[in-house]
């Protein structure tokens, strides 16, 4: 499931988590981003060619800092709009989603040729072009499929003249082609690189521009920034609870965000220990600490979807389904519905299911008074109170397993 | 720029699909003109008509009785025509928008 691979990939991507860690608590820049060289314990000489060059960085460079990403909690969406805040977060760990794009923040590169602001040869592909393209490929296929049909139905009525059968068979092959160039994947995914724009192309551009465009470009000319970063509810307490690296102004500490996460997921005022939002939160957070990166699900009706490294890398391999083995929230022919639909994308679906605490054992940690000085340790025994575990879900075909 | 639930399925449309003519009808109905038409078997590019519905909102049922009030909703607002087809958008938290058709009866299959 690799997708093409790219040098550069792993040069923008190095960091897995929006965290830097620079220096020891000596506070020794060890910045990963500085090619110190070997240690070998043999040979003293390279200790001291690693002193002199550490001492070198060490002077040289500042240790970088983890500056707080901002985000606004606005009309019920937590927002990230700085643009290098929204770069960093989705370069460092598959954070959120631009909100006018795919995923990765692309709106305005894209808008910038779409309405001929900037001028290049060569333009860098975003992801949405490569969607585009392979769309418009599959609609050509599908044409010729189409017409290759309407022929073989004239050939069973024995309607059919010598030339249209050159021009089936030549269908034929060119079908049989394209079938062959969609599954090796022909324009590859993920990442970008540079391709010759294309000339025709060029010359049909003179579009009208719409209204809506024309509002987007301010009296010096330039574009607009409309995009921001959206993240998701379990992302937001993830980056604030587990790494710390976000600041929100509009909540005085953990627990209020605690609270507004779960009270939108729930009509009910109190909070009960089989909230949603709880039980999305742990399934989130214990895949992510595994080293997963964790995206919703919702575009394959499910509820998370794990990729290795991160989608400009793998494509997800797992789809997950989060069972609350209180409610029952799922039927199995809900479930079968899924994993017929997951199995169509060459996914493997995973049932997990969370137990959860009564009440008042929830009660217990969550009001307990003594822990208010350290919010952090209170969500962890919080959190400790409920178990995870899954189960692979995968539809057998007893003719097709055949040996 | 303001971000109700609908007006965030306004943007969505005009900036990410860069659909033509989108209006917002009520809380619920957004409609407009894709930039091609949706599906190869239409004659032509036709307004289409978005129900906007937010993931994690309440009382979302899916009912028969609720899918018959958005077609006469529709028909309302388009000159008593009862279109063939209207679009369910469903809202993720982190800004992602699903959209699938739903037909008014049984329609023949399309081969994918």
């Amino acid at each position: 499931m690799a997708k093409k691979n790219n040098k550069n990939l792993n040069k923008i991507y190095k960091y897995p988590l929006p965290l830097i860690i620079s220096s020891n608590s000596n506070g020794l820049n060890l910045n990963l981003n500085l090619n110190l060289p070997n240690l070998f314990p043999h040979n003293p000489i390279s200790w001291i060619w690693y002193s002199i060059k550490l001492l070198y960085y060490n002077l040289r460079y500042d240790v970088p800092s983890n500056d707080d990403i901002n985000v606004v909690y606005k009309d019920g969406i937590f927002k990230i709009e700085n643009e290098s805040s929204m770069r960093k977060i989705w370069r460092m760990g598959f954070f959120g989603k631009g909100v006018l794009s795919r995923s990765e923040p692309t709106w305005k590169e894209r808008t910038l040729i779409r309405l001929n602001l900037i001028k290049t040869d060569k333009c860098k592909l975003t992801m949405e072009d490569i969607t585009r393209q392979r769309r418009a490929e599959r609609t050509d296929f599908k044409k010729k499929r189409q017409k290759l049909q309407d022929l073989e139905l004239k050939k069973r009525k024995d309607e059919i003249t010598d030339e249209e059968l050159k021009e089936m068979d030549e269908l034929d092959k060119i079908l049989v082609e394209m079938r062959k160039a969609s599954q090796v994947g022909s324009i590859g995914s993920g990442g970008s690189f540079d391709i010759e724009k294309d000339e025709e192309e060029d010359e049909e551009v003179e579009e009208v521009i719409r209204e809506e465009d024309s509002k987007l470009i301010d009296s010096n000319g330039r574009l607009i920034q409309i995009e921001y970063v959206q993240l998701q509810f379990v992302e937001t307490f993830f980056l604030k609870f587990a790494l710390n690296t976000i600041k929100i102004s509009n909540f005085a500490n953990l627990t209020e965000l605690f609270k507004v996460c779960c009270n939108h997921y729930s009509e009910s005022n109190s909070i009960n220990p089989d909230n949603k939002f709880i039980l999305e939160y742990l399934v989130y957070h214990y895949y992510r600490s595994m080293g997963w990166c964790v995206r919703s699900g919702i575009k394959f009706g499910t509820d998370y979807l794990l990729y290795k490294r991160g989608p400009p890398f793998m494509h997800a391999e797992f789809c997950l389904l989060i069972m609350d083995l209180n409610s029952n929230n799922l039927d199995w022919f809900q479930v079968f519905t899924k994993a017929r639909v997951v199995g169509s994308v060459k996914k493997t679906l995973v049932l997990v299911y969370v137990e959860t605490p009564t009440i008042e054992e929830f009660n217990q940690v969550f009001y307990d008074n003594n822990e208010v000085d350290d919010e952090g340790l209170k969500f962890l025994k919080l959190f400790k109170l409920y178990k995870i575990s899954e189960v692979i879900y995968k539809r057998w075909n007893p003719s097709r397993t055949r040996d | 720029m303001s971000s109700t639930l609908i007006e965030q399925f306004k943007t969505n449309l005009i900036h990410y699909n860069l659909w033509n003519n989108v209006k917002i009808h009520n809380d619920l109905i957004i409609s407009g003109i894709p930039s091609t038409k949706l599906v190869s078997t239409d004659d032509s590019n036709q307004i289409e008509w978005i129900m906007c519905i937010d993931k994690l909102g309440f009382g979302k049922e899916l009912s028969i009785k609720i899918i018959n009030s958005w077609f006469k909703q529709v028909q309302s607002l388009n000159n008593n025509f009862r279109p063939s087809r209207i679009t369910i958008g469903i809202m993720n938290d982190d800004g992602t928008i699903v959209y699938y058709f739903v037909y008014d009866g049984i329609t023949k299959p399309r081969q994918n």
